[in-house]
């Protein structure tokens, strides 16, 4: 069971993931990972604690193992399949903090987070 | 002897009528902080006729009359001022009588709903559509109208006292009379002029002048091409400019405005919702339409263009369709803007609900809404402002909404919230509506006092024996 936030974004990416942790292989993969991430829009920065699930807090978590920046105007336009991640990426709507350092946490996320935005 | 319960029940009949203490307590008080009084009976007739006979016997045992519709006010509207009082219930007066297709107008009864008409809508002149208020499906379409109430559509066409074709009432003394072109027999309720518009003896008197039983009012052609769009903005100085840019380009059928904890109450996120910092200030909803889809996409090309530009002061403002909010949120979002009403059931979370609003002039709807926010702020309630520009931006709604759990510290700090609300809304000289009693004494306070004066005189005329809704608007 995911926390519940206070905050629009921590909420909309909970109530998002939530729905992917439906499927009972992903959610036994997630529970496996152990990873920090956040995730930096321009209204505010929030961060995603894996470790046994995912938790959500507002604010950026200093120990962060990926960093990953993006407008939620990009988030509009990746649910709205108007752009891909690689796309975003590759025209720096899209940055990322740790990725060449810890590879197997970045595909991991933004694999949970391609699924979440698309439905 | 026969008892004054047995002569409304020889009105209408014995099952309509009650003294029972469960309707007495009911009827005796609504969500809001106003007190309650209990009326000594409830009846509910089910014609102009009856209606008629209940206001002349009223009129000989000077027995005081409240007006009832659907009981969906959310403003001590319905809740007697006066001992003693007969609460007349019109929910059994609920048909459609007709719907004019070429006048493109409907004739009502009062307990008809926005629900109501929108499935006879919908099943029987699908090109034809009316409008939902801002409140319950089951809210009464002529209580709205006839408290100068809005609507989905008075972005674009004002309050909807403005859509009255014309009504049919029971005055004070017990005449039943029309106004408006119906004066000339039924299937003619085109219009209110060109007459002396009596139709405003009616409008925003709060049941004083009369019980209206039958109402005359507009409808539009619904448009082929409709698409809907959220609007994330900061700052209520920045919002309001850009809604009003948005309105006066004549692009939007509809805008409503929100607090963001509104649109955090719409997605589900549970109360008490905080406003956290950085998030947006507002969502509006906003709903374009087209006869074709080169117009729709014309507007909506005119749309982007403007919400664009104010991205030169904001960055962050965001124009999002409403596809992207369905695929996030679940398809259920499309209920908030089709027919919105029974989203709002989120504001009725606690047993509390109260709001202060007002119309104002579109040069104080900034400041009025900045400086509102403080006050709400300070008394520690969720931000829960609705606002909507108003006939093509001629005037603007603004109102803050409170849920709150009805405890007697929270009753008196609601009280004190929405008083300070009115003083800063009297100073910037907007005008209540759908005012509760107290609000209505301010606003006497500050009005020219031959208005009220005429106010009154009018009401005396009508009403020679007090007995149509007395000491409501504080009078």
């Amino acid at each position: 069971m995911l926390d519940e936030p206070k905050d629009f974004i921590g909420y909309l990416m909970s109530q998002l993931i939530n729905r992917q942790l439906e499927d009972p292989n992903l959610e036994s993969r997630v529970k496996g990972w152990k990873m920090t991430v956040v995730l930096a829009t321009d209204y505010y920065p929030v961060t995603l604690t894996f470790n046994k699930g995912v938790r959500f807090a507002k604010g950026a978590a200093s120990d962060a193992t990926l960093t990953v920046e993006m407008s939620f105007g990009t988030i509009i336009r990746l649910v709205m399949e108007e752009t891909s991640t690689i796309k975003a990426f590759l025209k720096g709507e899209i940055k990322a903090k740790g990725m060449f350092r810890h590879p197997m946490a970045m595909k991991r996320f933004y694999g949970l987070l391609n699924a979440a935005l698309k439905g | 002897m026969v008892s004054l319960k047995e002569k409304f029940e020889r009105i209408v009949g014995a099952d309509h009528v009650s003294d029972g203490a469960a309707e007495r307590y009911v009827y005796s008080r609504d969500m809001t902080e106003n007190p309650p009084r209990e009326p000594q009976l409830v009846v509910m007739p089910s014609t102009a006729e009856e209606v008629q006979k209940i206001v002349r016997l009223a009129n000989e045992e000077r027995v005081p009359l409240v007006p009832f519709a659907t009981g969906q006010s959310v403003g001590g509207l319905t809740i007697p001022q006066v001992d003693d009082a007969v609460i007349v219930d019109l929910k059994r007066m609920n048909k459609i009588l007709n719907v004019d297709e070429e006048g493109m107008y409907m004739v009502i009864e009062p307990g008809v709903t926005f629900g109501h008409v929108r499935k006879y809508l919908d099943e029987s002149h699908p090109d034809l559509r009316y409008t939902y208020a801002i409140s319950s499906p089951f809210t009464s379409v002529i209580a709205n109208a006839l408290l100068q109430g809005l609507c989905d559509l008075s972005t674009r066409y004002g309050s909807m006292a403005e859509f009255i074709n014309g009504l049919e009432a029971v005055l004070p003394t017990g005449e039943i009379v029309r106004v408006g072109s119906g004066i000339l027999g039924d299937d003619n309720w085109f219009g209110r002029y060109p007459l002396p518009d009596l139709v405003g003896l009616f409008t925003g008197w709060q049941g004083m002048t009369g019980i209206v039983t039958k109402m005359a009012l507009q409808l539009w052609p619904k448009k082929p091409f409709t698409r809907h769009f959220a609007l994330f903005t900061f700052g209520e100085f920045m919002t309001t400019d850009l809604l009003k840019q948005i309105v006066r380009a004549d692009l939007a059928e509809d805008a409503g405005a929100l607090s963001f904890s509104v649109v955090k109450a719409l997605i589900g996120m549970p109360a008490p919702i905080e406003a956290i910092e950085g998030e947006p200030d507002y969502g509006t909803f906003l709903t374009l339409s087209g006869i074709t889809s080169l117009e729709l996409d014309e507007k909506v090309r005119v749309l982007k263009r403007i919400v664009d530009r104010s991205k030169a002061e904001e960055p962050k403002n965001l124009l999002i369709p409403f596809e992207a909010v369905a695929r996030l949120m679940s398809e259920e979002a499309y209920g908030w803007v089709d027919f919105p009403s029974d989203s709002f059931k989120q504001l009725t979370e606690y047993d509390g609900l109260t709001w202060m609003g007002t119309y104002i002039h579109p040069k104080n709807w900034g400041e009025a809404l900045f400086k509102g926010r403080k006050i709400v702020e300070k008394y520690g309630y969720e931000l829960m402002a609705f606002l909507k520009p108003m006939k093509g931006m001629h005037f603007c709604e603004f109102k803050f909404i409170i849920r709150f759990k009805r405890d007697d510290e929270n009753l008196k700090r609601v009280h004190q919230c929405n008083n300070e609300l009115l003083d800063l809304a009297l100073d910037l000289k907007a005008i209540p509506y759908k005012t509760p009693v107290w609000s209505a004494k301010k606003l006497h306070e500050r009005a020219d006092p031959n208005f009220i004066e005429l106010v009154r005189r009018i009401r005396d005329l009508l009403d020679p024996n007090g007995i149509m809704n007395p000491g409501r608007w504080g009078l």
